[in-house]
């Protein structure tokens, strides 16, 4: 069944990029890992509110038709927690502009290296 | 109308976003909403219910609040009130205060909501206020810590989100009610993913550099409040069937931070990271616990370790450095007796707030791990004493009316707790640990030596993170 | 070095293994119930935006709040970093030609996506980032100074600021009222774009401050960082 398949791909998804925040040592490459994740969790909401039909939940005209409708709620929420990745990427972007001001690399292994030295 | 308790201080906050260029301004709307906070809060004391916001049934969001939510609201509302005080006639913009406000209403939210995706939002909306406040000295140490943190808990809130989709699919509905009849899987994607911002050792490395290189107001928040939410939902959840197994993992998850904890705590040597330190210590004491004593010790931990690492703030600010070495022999009395105060309740002393709610968290503990939580305890007198025996000056120093208040309110709360609650069976006990811990204190302090840091790196927390997941996925396995 | 990795990637394959053959595929969700409860009390076809704005707006609240503070957040952060030139930036003749095109489509889509958000697929979100991402293409691939000044010109601070209030304001008044619909849609037909009664105003508003805020923070990225 197609929403199976689908859950499965989200979770290969969120497994390549937690693979990809542990492996590489440069911060944007990690948020970029990061954003993966989150589009997988997407990804797999989408899924679940396909489990129980597959037809878009929106009904042109009354009475209802009894086909089977994908289920809104599971949709209606993911946009809030897109919202939200949104958020959370724009503002580590943020910091690594600053942190790139201040340390001029983006190397996470140089800059930990470089605050390890530093006294207050 | 408790939903009050988090839409006011939103809508006032949402106001002071816009009016982010007048401080005055947005400090009468942040007193407004801790204002109003307390009087719906006083309405609500003694009731226990839970609705459903405009009667949707499954399909809405549903709140409620009951006794275990009381601790919290309370911590929420003295320390944020202790802290705004403590800001006055420093230079903070109109953001800051904005933003406090906000965080008001979406921690009252946390505490009052029973819906799994509410928890997620408005957490989230908690924790990204935090992540700009850690940053908001705009030093790289600052600004390292809070990357780590962003990274680390953006990759633990996924896990939880596919713990929530997995409930869904299986109950249809988001109410926490769900919770009764779930497998082990969607309970331990749930618990690890909020653990990873609960502050136990192992599961969230980043912390003590967050907490220790914040700037004064913040370090309270982010120790009293922040770290608190996943406590009560840790409690919460364990009301519900299908979190009952894991009340065993609790146990040693608990123990093993409140002993590790200390074992750092009595080794740092500048003052915030020792109060970070503690952090792991006493929320391992609650989650040991995790019952209603466990909810009441998050309170007072809370006041204690905010009215702490307020006053060490304070202490950092006027002398410029944060070792304890360097503080000998130049703290005023006004400053020593509140950090006088704090260090009494965290050890446990009789009368203060401290003893009360440990005693809760013994009694209610049994068996090998009680033993090890003696330990903890017998190590958080050794490492506080460094801090007691810093040696007062005699200068005369001003403090200004607003610290006085701040100081006074976290303080007052102690000891009204303390008293309120004492009860005479382990005051033995406790004079005891404290009376053995001190001569140790003085016996070990050559060799007491700040531990390496290597677990904070990025990549290593991160690793140990997912190690402890790996184990607790373990379990699910029949 | 080596051995932090094998280590990560063996924790990792452990943890999404055991995902894959733990999942439970079990479960029957029947949507029909949940959809005639939406339509019956909401009576506007796109049922996602009656979960968006009317069962779950609770949720949404807290959403437009987050993106504010991102916005802000990012602004107030950025605004002692050092600003690199704008003034040197290579332009494209076809590309001046088709962004400018492409941005006065997305104006008419954004309008459509946003004022039919409770009947077709769409809303507020989709639609400010719509005229968000077409203003920022304008700007990085044309001219980035012309694109920032607009914001000042249409006096797009002020606008964004109103648009959070009335949301707000709106949201709560849903919130305290829940059965208060303003009268707006009793007289409509099903289907029509009136009929949302005070979505598609909510929707307009959200698109709005959604495009305000995502051109803002664009910028302020590119106003830090440079053109091509």
């Amino acid at each position: 069944m197609i929403s199976d398949m689908v859950i499965y791909t989200s979770l290969i998804g969120a497994f390549l990029g937690t693979l990809g925040m542990l492996l590489t040592s440069n911060l944007i490459k990690k948020i970029l890992a990061l954003g993966i994740v989150e589009t997988s969790v997407t990804l797999f909401f989408t899924a679940i509110s396909s489990k129980g039909g597959t037809r878009a939940p929106i009904i042109p005209s009354l009475p209802i038709e009894n086909v089977h409708f994908a289920d809104p709620i599971p949709q209606a929420v993911i946009i809030t927690s897109i919202v939200i990745g949104f958020a959370i990427l724009s503002l580590l972007l943020t910091f690594t502009i600053m942190l790139h001001n201040r340390y001029h690399t983006v190397d996470i292994d140089l800059i930990e290296g470089m605050l390890e030295g530093e006294e207050e | 109308m408790i939903l009050y308790l988090s839409i006011i201080p939103l809508l006032l906050g949402g106001v002071s976003l816009i009016l982010n260029q007048r401080t005055k301004i947005t400090i009468v709307l942040t007193f407004t909403s801790l204002l109003t906070s307390i009087v719906i809060l006083l309405f609500n004391i003694g009731k226990n219910f839970e609705m459903v916001i405009g009667n949707w049934g499954t399909l809405g969001i549903s709140i409620g609040y009951d006794e275990f939510a009381l601790p919290f609201l309370l911590a929420v509302i003295v320390v944020l009130s202790a802290i705004t005080l403590n800001s006055l006639q420093k230079s903070y913009d109109g953001f800051f205060y904005a933003l406090i406000t906000l965080l008001l209403g979406s921690l009252n939210a946390v505490f009052i909501t029973r819906d799994l995706f509410n928890v997620y939002v408005s957490f989230e909306l908690a924790s990204i206020i935090g992540f700009i406040l850690i940053a908001y000295g705009r030093k790289g140490k600052q600004i390292w810590a809070t990357v780590k943190y962003m990274l680390i808990s953006a990759l633990g809130f996924n896990f939880y989100l596919i713990g929530i989709g997995l409930v869904y699919m299986k109950s249809g509905t988001f109410s926490f009610s769900a919770l009764d009849y779930m497998d082990k899987l969607p309970a331990v994607l749930i618990f690890t993913g909020l653990s990873v911002k609960s502050g136990l050792f192992l599961l969230s490395m980043w912390l003590p550099d967050a907490h220790a290189n914040a700037i004064t107001e913040v370090s309270p928040i982010l120790s009293g409040l922040m770290v608190k939410i996943e406590d009560y939902l840790v409690i919460r959840f364990l009301q519900y069937g299908s979190f009952q197994w894991l009340r065993n993992f609790y146990l040693v998850i608990g123990t093993f931070s409140a002993v590790a904890g200390v074992l750092f705590a009595m080794n740092a040597k500048k003052a915030k990271d020792v109060l970070a330190y503690h952090t792991f210590s006493q929320i391992g004491f609650i989650i040991a616990a995790s019952n209603m004593a466990a909810a009441w010790h998050a309170f007072s931990h809370a006041v204690f370790k905010g009215l702490l690492f307020m006053t060490a703030g304070n202490i950092k600010e006027r002398l410029g450095t944060q070792k304890i070495q360097e503080w000998k022999g130049k703290i005023n009395i006004k400053e020593y007796i509140p950090l006088l105060v704090g260090s009494a309740a965290i050890m446990g002393t009789p009368l203060t707030s401290g003893f009360v709610t440990k005693n809760g968290i013994m009694d209610s503990i049994s068996g090998p791990a009680k033993y090890f939580l003696v330990v903890a305890s017998i190590g958080t007198v050794i490492s506080f004493s460094k801090l007691i025996f810093v040696g007062v000056s005699k200068e005369k120093m001003k403090l200004r009316w607003n610290m006085w208040l701040a100081y006074g309110i976290m303080v007052a709360a102690v000891f009204i707790h303390g008293i309120i609650g004492f009860d005479t069976h382990h005051t033995l006990d406790a004079l005891i640990m404290i009376a053995t811990g001190i001569p140790l204190f003085f016996m070990l302090k050559k060799f007491l030596n700040p531990l390496p840091r290597i677990f904070e790196r990025l990549d290593n927390a991160l690793i140990l993170y997912l190690l402890l997941f790996g184990i607790m996925l373990t379990f699910v396995l029949e | 070095m080596n051995l932090k990795r094998i280590l990560a990637i063996s924790i990792v394959c452990y943890i999404f293994v055991l995902f894959f053959f733990q999942v439970d595929f079990t479960a029957a969700l029947e949507a029909q119930s949940k959809i005639n409860t939406l339509v019956e009390k909401v009576k506007i076809p796109n049922t996602v935006t009656a979960v968006y704005l009317r069962s779950r707006v609770y949720d949404t609240l807290f959403e437009v709040i987050v993106f504010s503070v991102g916005v802000l957040g990012v602004t107030i952060m950025l605004k002692a970093e050092p600003r690199s030139e704008l003034s040197e930036q290579t332009i494209f003749g076809t590309a001046q030609v088709y962004s400018s095109g492409i941005m006065a489509i997305s104006v008419t889509i954004f309008l459509y996506v946003v004022l039919n958000g409770h009947i077709s697929p769409g809303g507020g979100f989709a639609g400010g980032v719509i005229l968000a991402s077409s203003v920022v293409l304008y700007g990085v691939s044309s001219s980035f100074i012309k694109a920032l000044s607009h914001y000042e010109k249409l006096r797009m601070k002020i606008l964004e600021n109103i648009a959070l209030v009335i949301i707000l304001s709106l949201m709560t008044m849903g919130l305290s009222f829940p059965n208060f619909t303003f009268g707006l849609n009793e007289a409509q037909s099903y289907g029509s774009i009136l009929s949302g009664g005070v979505i598609p105003l909510i929707n307009l508003l959200i698109g709005l401050k959604v495009y305000a805020g995502a051109w803002k923070m664009a910028s302020e990225f590119v106003v830090r960082r440079g053109t091509l």
